[in-house]
């Protein structure tokens, strides 16, 4: 019956009043999409800003294409080769049929758009493709490891930020596979260096060997995904967590990494499941730091998760005693996790807690009483243009002493950014002290620090002497007050409502 | 260090800080070192077994639906 059937785009437009109205997804789409279970997870994930969908029939999906020519076009049972695209999009948009187009009254559709989600013929675990704004997604708040991709639609072309993520195709890949696509997919579109993978590139890189045919998939343990980050060109660091391991050691080195804007591959054994971290929120009210000198990682609220379960932006509560999200479960369930980095970053976030614990009580000892405590500690990895970028947009808060020291520094290309704070000056995004680390120094380096300053004092490391020594120079910084926070390397997500009926 | 840095440094002014207080940041960080070096050695200890033991994701619930 599917015989001849040729990929033909056209367009089906549906208003969303309520969240009943994507049950018209079923009236609109073929049953190999499964649009019941579709529509049952866009009522319940998405949020109300969501006002129209843009159903595009005939949609050709490069990675469904990958998995399509490689899979099911050799199986007995006959799959079609084209998929659908919905397109999301706010209440200032409209559908005119008569000239196939879509309009706003102020012109600037890419404002009014929320990215896409692909629809595989698979029947089950249709959800493909997908790169969807999270200012959409139920529940997401916080900021979110994102990447702009630009979407052709009906001739415009549309830009929306995001985290690509999918659904398991079950047969070919699983959750392992999904995660490890959409980590190496945010590379490949954010880094001109790497390569796109499609999904079927990645079950051939997990074995050593090409294992055939390839279904069905049961997984693979950390190994797996530790190789296909290394056949892709990346530099995987696996971190554990035993009886033995302590919150702190554990979750710092994770939020470390999520915070330096590298997508992280988590493992969990109980769940027998496998995610990519992608985001995080702080929490709303700061709870006392455990020690004198402690990790921020005790101030997040929750995780965001891309969940090949679930819609992507999934909240994961840090621990079981928040009430569990959608996902069901917490970071206590977590295992290892798997960072990819790039070449030229040698310095580990286990090296830099040690040394920013060893620092901060240095600058503990140097402060007055009146002054406030160093009570919280955060560190994260970026590059120098970022942090040249940061010191240009606060000029004025930084001043230009240490604004001219920021842009005059001889660095690597990546940095590791400590700063120091009291609980009062992390409500208002402030800091006390921060220094700037070689992220490519050895971790046996004596002094891998380019330059330490608070408000008043900077150090200036000179790194190409033996001796490494430190010049003291005068910030010239009064009337300035406290320095500003450093939030570079995720893009803050802007909650919307919840739908209120979505039975 | 390089000219550029150099120069500007010059023309700072410079703060006045005891040798003391320079050579406990020193000591500060020389004392990291073994500490780092320790961290390290049981991370990879870790996940030198986790590369043996862990049996990741066989499934997850849409295995389960299918």
């Amino acid at each position: 019956m599917l015989e001849g059937r040729i990929a033909l785009a056209f367009y089906d437009w549906i208003d969303i009043q309520s969240p009943q109205s994507y049950d018209r997804l079923v009236q609109v789409l073929d049953a190999e999409f499964n649009p019941e279970e579709i529509s049952k997870s866009l009522k319940t994930q998405v949020t109300t800003a969501a006002k129209g969908v843009l159903v595009e029939h005939g949609y050709v999906d490069k990675d469904y294409r990958s998995t399509f020519y490689n899979f099911y076009a050799k199986k007995g049972r006959r799959y079609r080769a084209d998929c659908v695209r919905l397109h999301f999009l706010d209440g200032e948009v409209w559908y005119d049929e008569a000239r196939t187009d879509i309009a706003c009254t102020d012109g600037r559709l890419q404002d009014h758009y929320f990215g896409y989600i692909v629809l595989r013929p698979t029947i089950v675990a249709t959800l493909g493709r997908s790169v969807l704004s999270p200012n959409i997604r139920l529940g997401a708040r916080g900021r979110a490891i994102q990447s702009v991709h630009n979407v052709n639609l009906l001739g415009h072309q549309l830009p929306v930020w995001g985290f690509p993520s999918m659904a398991q195709h079950v047969d070919i890949a699983v959750c392992a596979h999904v995660s490890c696509w959409a980590i190496l997919r945010y590379y490949s579109q954010t880094f001109p260096q790497h390569p796109e993978y499609l999904v079927h590139d990645i079950t051939k890189l997990v074995a050593p060997f090409d294992p055939g045919g390839l279904v069905p998939s049961l997984g693979f343990d950390v190994r797996g995904a530790e190789r296909v980050f290394q056949a892709a060109g990346c530099f995987p660091v696996l971190v554990g967590r035993d009886s033995s391991t302590t919150d702190q050691a554990f979750l710092s080195q994770l939020l470390a990494y999520l915070e330096s804007g590298f997508p992280l591959f988590v493992a969990m054994n109980n769940e027998k499941h496998a995610i990519a971290v992608v985001g995080h929120s702080w929490r709303q009210s700061q709870i006392p730091p455990g020690s004198s000198s402690s990790h921020v990682w005790e101030q997040v609220e929750s995780l965001l998760a891309v969940d090949d379960n679930l819609l992507p932006y999934s909240t994961v509560p840090l621990n079981p005693t928040i009430p569990a999200a959608a996902a069901g479960y917490s970071a206590d369930s977590f295992n290892a996790f798997i960072v990819a980095l790039p070449d030229k970053i040698y310095y580990p976030a286990d090296a830099i807690e040690a040394l920013s614990q060893q620092v901060g009580g240095w600058l503990t000892s140097t402060r007055d009483s009146e002054q406030e405590p160093l009570e919280l500690r955060r560190y994260f990895i970026t590059t120098v243009s970022r942090l040249r970028e940061h010191a240009r947009q606060n000029h004025t808060h930084l001043g230009d002493r240490l604004v001219g020291l920021l842009m005059r520094l001889e660095t690597a290309q990546f940095i590791w950014v400590v700063e120091y704070c009291s609980v009062a000056q992390w409500q208002a995004g402030r800091v006390a002290a921060r220094a700037i680390v070689d992220a490519t120094a050895s971790p046996r380096d004596r002094v891998p620090m380019w330059l330490l300053h608070d408000e008043d004092v900077a150090f200036v490391f000179d790194r190409s002497s033996v001796a490494m020594e430190a010049t003291p120079i005068r910030l010239e910084r009064a009337g300035l007050g406290p320095l500003p926070r450093i939030e570079l390397n995720l893009r803050p997500v802007s909650p919307s409502p919840a739908p209120t009926n979505t039975t | 260090m390089n000219e550029r840095l150099k120069s500007y440094l010059e023309k700072c002014s410079p703060a006045t800080v005891d040798q003391s207080t320079l050579d406990g940041l020193r000591e500060a960080m020389e004392e990291a070192v073994p500490k780092i070096a320790e961290s390290i050695r049981q991370r990879e200890e870790l996940a030198a077994q986790l590369r043996v033991v862990v049996p990741t994701p066989p499934e997850s619930d849409t295995d389960k639906q299918d």
